[in-house]
């Protein structure tokens, strides 16, 4: 069974369709990244997953295609692009939040709760930022905490919209890394809305090429992250490297009719 | 660092333990302070008769036993109940709509109250001949249209049910109300004293009554809110990501803002409509003790009543044997404090 | 009618030098005094009938707080001044009131309790203070601004029984009653005469269903406020252009005291010097205590309307 099964999804805002018939099959244990330009309807699509955002057609998880909200959030995670930070909240009840769907309603959270708490903390390295204010983190280590909640969820299945937008090489690198052992740990399905592409490459399984709402490509990066394909859908000139280290990389090129293509190293 | 120290913010006992102290205190000064004179041991041992099963000579007289247990006692109680109600009320506003400057008069409690009184008042409806007091209950009724005409208002824009829409829809409806009830006065501008007597709020009462009347409403609605502390705390992230992780923020909201309206309502009929409460206990809470609502609602109850009490004590000797209504103490603390919770609300947030 | 201000004069300086001391002798005859006490203590317990139910008091009482202004003037008309230990903030004839800080909007039961009153005269409940007083076990007469002369001559007989001066103040009405009529017979025959009767510079007048309308009726007035006040509440506020259009015979000014006005100001009101009455000066100053009052000055009040009438008719 797929832990997401997507048929004619369909996503219209005033009569604007922003997703437009799609149809997606993700595993467990597999990382889909989803790319493509601006305003291809990545985050709608997650958002129609996660069932923040109404949709027309069938979005099925582990075959289950109607959810209570609980159940729901005991399924999938979101990590949105902008996460709310409240402010004067501390990391610990920040990431304690991603037990809600597993609290009664009017309880308090049990000893297993704090465990799983306790144990995202550690994982994800956030023991000494577990007292500190999530408003004064810095982006990389605000980012593991929206991280830390989602997981802290306890769904196998992870969405993350951008989840390294605003940080440093250095700090994107962490954040992926983590993801993947958490997915590979707990056997998650991933899919992740990626704006670079080598990130993209790299980390995932399989590649999902949006573009106006609709899906034009879906298979190992190799195929899908093609200097044709980039030009046609980014509207941008790239040279595609294999590198036997890095792997595949994608490097910008001068845009000129001319003969000098140099990479920019 | 273990996994014992990996604890979530809870309401520590010293803060609670300090709370009741301070309460107490408010109570004992309340009791105590008064154009008649009557010292400590006395009062305490008046209390102490008024036990079942001890009886104890006090020394008090029976005119001021009657002054303490039936004019200052009363007033102190009432103080406590309306006080917490209006405080808790405030910080589960604040809580469910994300907004620092929440309260239940944002919702057209306060607007709905005062029409309603401001009617039966010039309709001179003064409890002669009715069964029950027209007073509270017309404020009360007003009260609760308020905020049903506010909801109305809200969920039939196209916006939908979010906590902006509502709140938009609340300044409207008071606003609206609020110019039904200048009307209405400006007609009957004879009945203007009382009925800016009921506006700015008092305290003052005879006998045990009133407090009997609002101690379920009280009892009911703080506990029902005190219920949702936890899920106040996951509102704070809005209402898209709170979906996401399980809740219906609208039948949060709903729920919280029924107990908190509810109680406000019987509050604001019993006293009138005394402002600011609601916001300043819970910020100075959030400032003082931490801002989640596992701290903020159980210590907002207690210290708002202690602040009422003292209020209460400030309104009936700054100008003694004169009463300064109490909305005009609480406004004076609380206008400048508006300035303070602006200017640290980067720094606690709602 | 200047009688009778010759006999409350006498009273009053009398009162006042004998002070407010509970029991305290008075220098006043005492044939009189002894006369009347004996009298009065055999007419105890009395019960009264007050708008908000029957009050019962037991004995004389000799620490009598007031909370009018009003009734305060009655009481030491009738004689009952030694009996005062309190008055309100605005109670200020005659001389020598003991004056307090209490005030009649804002006033408590248990701010009262103080004084250790045995008898409490209000004309405004601010709230709970009628059932303060009577878990308390204050007697309290509720005595509120009359609209008609029979009731606020009620008041002060009322007055009179309560505190042990029934025959003084039977005989105070009456001959204020006497007096009133007399200024009435006089005034009979004459041409009516339009006026405006001014409470605050804000424009806000009397109609004549109201207490002070209904007492100078009598004397040929006509108010010109009455078609203004639609609602028959009593006091409208009217509009400088209305007044001008009416153009009323006499002006009455009630807001002397209050807020500064008399003849000069109202002159120097644009469009005002338009007015018959300004240009005749028929612009009656009167005395704001005097005018909200309904106690026995009413009299005073009365005559002074009357004489403006006259010199009116004579111009």
């Amino acid at each position: 069974m797929n832990a997401v099964e997507l048929r004619d999804v369909t996503v219209a805002y005033n009569g604007t369709s922003v997703v437009t018939s799609v149809d997606l099959d993700v595993r467990s244990g597999e990382w889909v990244g989803l790319v493509g330009p601006n305003g291809a309807g990545k985050s709608t699509l997650l958002g129609a997953i996660a069932g923040t955002v109404r949709s027309e057609g069938s979005v099925a998880l582990f075959g289950e295609s109607h959810h209570k909200r609980r159940e729901l959030a005991k399924t999938v995670a979101l990590v949105p692009q902008h996460p709310l930070i409240p402010t004067a909240m501390k990391v610990i009840d920040y990431v304690l939040l991603g037990r809600t769907p597993h609290i009664a309603i009017l309880a308090t959270e049990s000893s297993e709760d704090l465990a799983a708490v306790a144990d995202v903390l550690h994982r994800l390295d956030l023991v000494d930022l577990a007292h500190r204010r999530i408003d004064t983190l810095s982006g990389g280590e605000a980012q593991r905490a929206f991280l830390a909640r989602a997981l802290a969820q306890e769904a196998p299945v992870l969405l993350l919209d951008e989840p390294s937008a605003a940080l440093d090489i250095g700090h994107q690198q962490d954040v992926f890394d983590l993801i993947d052992r958490s997915r590979t740990e707990q056997s998650l399905a991933v899919i992740s809305a990626v704006h670079d592409l080598t990130i993209a490459a790299r980390f995932c399984d399989r590649v999902v090429l949006m573009h106006g709402g609709g899906i034009v490509a879906d298979g190992p990066p190799l195929e899908v992250i093609t200097a044709g394909n980039v030009g046609r859908f980014f509207n941008a000139e790239v040279k595609i490297i294999h590198d036997d280290e890095a792997g595949l990389v994608v490097v910008p090129v001068q845009k000129t009719a001319a003969s000098n293509i140099r990479p920019i190293v | 660092m273990s996994t014992r120290d990996l604890r979530p913010t809870r309401l520590g006992w010293g803060w609670l333990a300090g709370s009741l102290a301070v309460l107490g205190v408010a109570i004992l000064a309340g009791a105590l302070i008064g154009p008649v004179g009557m010292d400590v041991g006395s009062v305490l041992r008046s209390a102490l008769d008024h036990l079942p099963f001890v009886s104890v000579d006090s020394g008090l007289s029976d005119r001021q036993e009657v002054i303490l247990w039936d004019l200052r006692m009363p007033r102190v109680i009432l103080g406590v109940l309306v006080g917490g109600m209006l405080a808790i009320a405030g910080g589960a506003y604040q809580g469910t709509f994300r907004n620092p400057l929440a309260d239940p008069y944002l919702l057209g409690v306060a607007a709905g109250a005062g029409l309603g009184a401001t009617l039966a008042i010039t309709a001179g409806a003064t409890g002669e001949g009715w069964p029950i007091d027209p007073l509270p209950l017309a404020a009360f009724l007003g009260a609760l249209i308020g905020v049903a005409l506010t909801y109305a208002m809200g969920y039939s824009l196209r916006s939908g049910r979010t906590a902006v829409t509502l709140i938009l829809a609340g300044v409207a409806v008071a606003a609206f109300l609020t110019a039904v009830q200048t009307y209405v006065q400006q007609r009957e501008s004879e009945s203007l004293r009382q009925v800016y007597g009921w506006i700015l709020g008092r305290l003052s009462t005879v006998g045990w009554k009133e407090v009997l009347l609002v101690i379920p409403y009280v009892a009911a609605c703080s506990i029902v809110i005190l219920l949702g502390r936890r899920l106040l705390d996951v509102m704070s992230v809005g209402d898209h990501e709170a979906g996401a992780l399980g809740l219906n923020p609208n039948w949060v909201r709903l729920a919280i803002v029924i107990a908190a309206t509810l109680g406000t309502a019987a509050a604001v009929a019993v006293s009138g409509l005394i402002a600011f409460v609601g916001i300043i206990v819970p910020h100075t809470v959030r400032l003082l003790a931490g801002t989640s609502y596992r701290i903020v609602l159980p210590l907002s109850l207690i210290l708002g009543g202690a602040f009422l009490v003292v209020a209460d004590i400030f309104a009936r000797t700054l100008m003694a044997p004169a009463e300064l209504p109490i909305g005009v103490v609480t406004a004076f603390v609380g206008a400048p404090f508006f300035a303070v919770v602006l200017k640290t609300n980067r720094s606690t947030g709602p | 009618m200047y009688r009778i201000w010759l006999f409350i004069a006498a009273l009053s300086i009398v009162f006042a030098a004998c002070g407010t001391d509970e029991g305290a002798t008075s220098s006043v005859p005492s044939t009189l005094t002894t006369a009347s006490t004996a009298t009065a203590d055999a007419a105890f317990p009395v019960t009264i009938t007050t708008p908000t139910g029957d009050v019962t008091i037991e004995a004389m009482p000799e620490r009598i707080v007031s909370l009018s202004a009003t009734a305060t003037e009655s009481l030491f008309a009738i004689g009952a001044g030694g009996q005062l230990v309190a008055v309100d903030d605005v109670s200020n004839f005659p001389e020598g009131v003991p004056q307090t800080d209490l005030n009649g909007f804002t006033v408590t039961a248990e701010s009262l309790a103080v004084f250790d009153p045995d008898l409490v005269v209000y004309f405004f409940d601010p709230g709970d203070l009628a059932s303060g007083l009577a878990a308390l076990d204050i007697p309290a007469i509720f005595q509120p601004a009359p609209v008609t002369l029979d009731e606020a001559l009620v008041q002060i007989d009322q007055l009179g029984t309560a505190s042990g001066r029934g025959v003084e103040a039977s005989t105070l009405t009456s001959q204020m009653q006497k007096d009133i009529d007399a200024i009435y017979e006089a005034a009979d025959g004459a041409a009516s005469a339009t006026y405006y009767y001014e409470l605050d510079e804000t424009l806000f007048s009397v109609t004549s269903s109201t207490f002070v309308g209904g007492l100078f009726a009598p004397l040929g007035l006509e108010n010109i406020a009455d078609p203004a006040d639609s609602d028959g509440f009593g006091y409208p506020q009217l509009s400088a252009e209305f007044i001008i259009a009416e153009d009323p015979g006499l002006i009455f000014l009630a807001d002397t005291r209050c807020c500064g006005q008399n003849v000069e100001t109202v002159g120097r009101r644009p469009g005002w010097d338009r007015l018959t009455a300004v240009r005749a000066g028929s612009i009656v100053e009167l005395d704001d205590d005097v005018a909200s009052r309904w106690g026995p000055r009413i009299v005073e009040l009365l005559q002074t309307a009357a004489d403006a009438v006259s010199r009116l008719q004579e111009s």
